[in-house]
């Protein structure tokens, strides 16, 4: 892997969350004080170390097809405690971790792919962006649903809402500008049918809100995913090249 | 349940079609389906484009091989046109209008204050009025039947699912519409100032001049999917004689041609012995007015005698005869007749207004009695009152 900077912000990053779980695993067995704060700066650390390697990975003009810039935005939404941080369970700081930690190691293993000669990345897409931030708010919300399963902890809502209404602010004027200028709601591209899948997710998610834990967190980790996958493969970077 | 469904078994089954549950299945599968289409290579339209039949089957055989016949056999290529994932819209629109019912039936059942059926909490240090009014600062609507008081978000917090249900239904309703009754012809070539019956008389459509723009008939929409350069070309002798053109060895001899340069372009002078190559300059990006390189050869021996780069009109003098090159560019449209448009775009505002509005003000209702010691929550009480409740 080359050593970039890129490489070595999001590695680093990697570690404070790799280490921010394992402080708030060991915390769950001996209970030093002064730990739980630690997690707390650890995670906004982390977040703050994401977002300087996204900048640095948009501002460095590397591979634009890679979803490296994807991953590391939705880790870095993902990774910062949120207001209720503090009243949750110490295993759940594990669980909340998780997706952003995963996002991220996936977006280092990115960083790696080959680079494709000539191109310049060029100014950020709206559309890519938001949902991108979509997809940062779904892996919140699925490390929120798992640590409510696991630890029995308070069913904390807004970042499944967030995402969902985000999302269908998205679709629905994709939808509308479709059928505003091409006559049609399908245009035909893979991007609209994966956009529209993972809008009908978060509504089954929304419409189950009301359903046992285990199934609602068992339909926002569906949702999620499928949010996920359709962010890290939607063109985020307009073609300056 | 079995003695519930003997003793009324139609209100069973509504219970169940309107049920969440029931939803989240439908959404889940229609949702599978999509994001199955979304990362195969679809089955391009039966009346499409051969080239663009072809280019799949190499594309999906190339792709996955010897599991293409499996593939394609569970109809992994086709999704949404295949029964199943109709039979699943179908269900889902059933769905959606039982529970437009039973939406309409609830905003006008809560109405009026109702009598809670769940469980009784006491709950501590609370004031009922400082309650009251909180609930109140909060935009809930109070109704009161001393000793209870009923706290909710009547009329919009129920307003907004009949909105989304409606809006669906609609949505799904100008998707049937326009499948069974609209139609699309992708890749329509026009040239500036050209009028064109669209094929077996379904409308007219024109292009302006600057090929910007294009006037259709009635119900229309019309895409621009890429405009470049055209040329409209004549040959004339000394003499002021018109010569004829052929762009084909079989083709009719014309004195005038028009051709789009969506790729190079030949055509022939055979009373001058001339062929001429016109081709949009590589060095520019294609635009309706971008130049167009002119290569003129001698046929016989093919020796090239001229090459020039034009903008706009021009007049290229080759010995005796003139070549007069009118600017003409084309643009590549896709022309959409959907009657189910309008409904389309209704549906979808009104799912918009109505997914956002519950997003933002769910249903929540819940309710407070004053008993002699204390007061006593039932429903889905608010946060702070939640923490008040008597374990």
């Amino acid at each position: 892997m080359p050593a970039t900077a890129v490489s070595v912000f999001v590695g680093l990053a990697c570690g404070a969350l790799v280490a921010g779980a394992g402080l708030a695993l060991w915390y769950c067995y001996r209970q030093v004080p002064g730990i739980p704060r630690a997690v707390h700066v650890i995670r906004w650390v982390a977040g703050a170390l994401l977002i300087v390697g996204a900048l640095e990975w948009w501002r460095g003009g590397h591979n634009p097809s890679a979803p490296v810039l994807q991953l590391i935005l939705m880790a870095t939404l993902a990774a910062p405690p949120g207001v209720n941080g503090r009243s949750l369970a110490h295993r759940s700081h594990v669980l909340l971790i998780l997706p952003a930690l995963v996002l991220a190691g996936t977006g280092l293993f990115w960083i790696s792919a080959p680079v494709e000669t000539g191109t310049v990345n060029g100014p950020i897409a709206p559309v890519g962006l938001a949902v991108t931030v979509c997809g940062g708010l779904g892996a919140r919300a699925a490390g929120l649903v798992l640590s409510e399963v696991a630890t029995s902890g308070p069913h904390v809502e807004w970042p499944s809402t967030a995402a969902f209404a985000l999302l269908t602010l998205i679709a629905g004027s994709a939808a509308l500008v479709n059928v505003w200028q091409h006559g049609t709601v399908w245009v035909g591209t893979g991007s609209e049918s994966g956009l529209a899948g993972a809008w009908l997710a978060w509504a089954a998610a929304w419409a189950g809100r009301r359903q046992p834990p285990w199934l609602r967190a068992g339909l926002t980790i569906v949702a999620a995913v499928s949010l996920i996958v359709l962010a890290a493969g939607y063109p985020i970077l307009q073609n300056a090249g | 349940m079995i003695d519930q469904f003997l003793r009324n078994p139609w209100r069973v089954i509504w219970q169940a079609a309107t049920s969440d549950l029931v939803l989240v299945v439908l959404l889940l599968g229609i949702a599978a389906g999509l994001t199955i289409a979304a990362g195969l290579p679809q089955m391009p339209e039966a009346n499409g484009d051969p080239v663009d039949y072809a280019r799949w089957r190499s594309e999906i055989q190339a792709r996955f091989g010897n599991a293409t016949p499996t593939m394609q056999t569970l109809g992994l290529f086709a999704v949404t046109g295949s029964l199943i994932f109709r039979a699943l819209l179908a269900l889902l629109a059933g769905c959606l209008l039982l529970r437009l019912v039973e939406c309409g039936d609830r905003l006008q059942r809560h109405q009026e204050i109702s009598e809670p059926t769940g469980e009784w909490h006491a709950l501590a240090d609370v004031e009922l009025p400082e309650v009251l009014d909180d609930v109140r600062g909060r935009r809930y609507r109070v109704l009161s039947d001393a000793p209870l008081f009923q706290a909710d978000r009547w009329p919009w917090a129920e307003l907004f699912p009949l909105l989304a249900h409606g809006g669906a239904l609609l949505f799904l309703g100008g998707l049937l519409i326009s499948n069974l009754w609209g139609w699309q012809i992708e890749g329509l070539t026009l040239q500036s100032s050209e009028r064109v019956t669209l094929p077996k008389s379904q409308g007219w459509i024109a292009l302006d001049e600057s090929a910007a723009s294009a006037a259709h008939g009635p119900g229309l929409v019309a895409f621009f999917e890429e405009r470049g350069p055209g040329v409209q070309v004549a040959a004339i002798s000394n003499a002021g004689r018109s010569l004829a053109l052929q762009q084909a060895a079989e083709a009719d001899p014309v004195t005038q041609l028009s051709l789009a340069l969506t790729e190079d372009q030949y055509l022939a002078i055979p009373e001058a012995q001339l062929i001429v190559r016109l081709t949009p300059h590589p060095d520019h990006t294609v635009e309706a007015h971008s130049p167009v390189r002119v290569q003129i050869y001698r046929s016989p021996p093919g020796r090239l005698m001229t090459e020039t780069v034009i903008e706009g009109d021009a007049e290229l003098p080759i010995d005796d005869v003139t070549l007069r090159l009118t600017s003409k560019p084309y643009a590549k449209l896709t022309v959409t007749f959907n009657p189910g448009r309008w409904v389309t775009g209704a549906g979808l505002v009104l799912l918009l207004i109505g997914v956002l509005g519950s997003a933002a003000w769910p249903v929540r209702r819940f309710w407070l009695r004053e008993e002699v010691q204390h007061v006593a929550g039932n429903g889905d009480l608010l946060s702070t009152l939640g923490q008040s409740v008597e374990t």
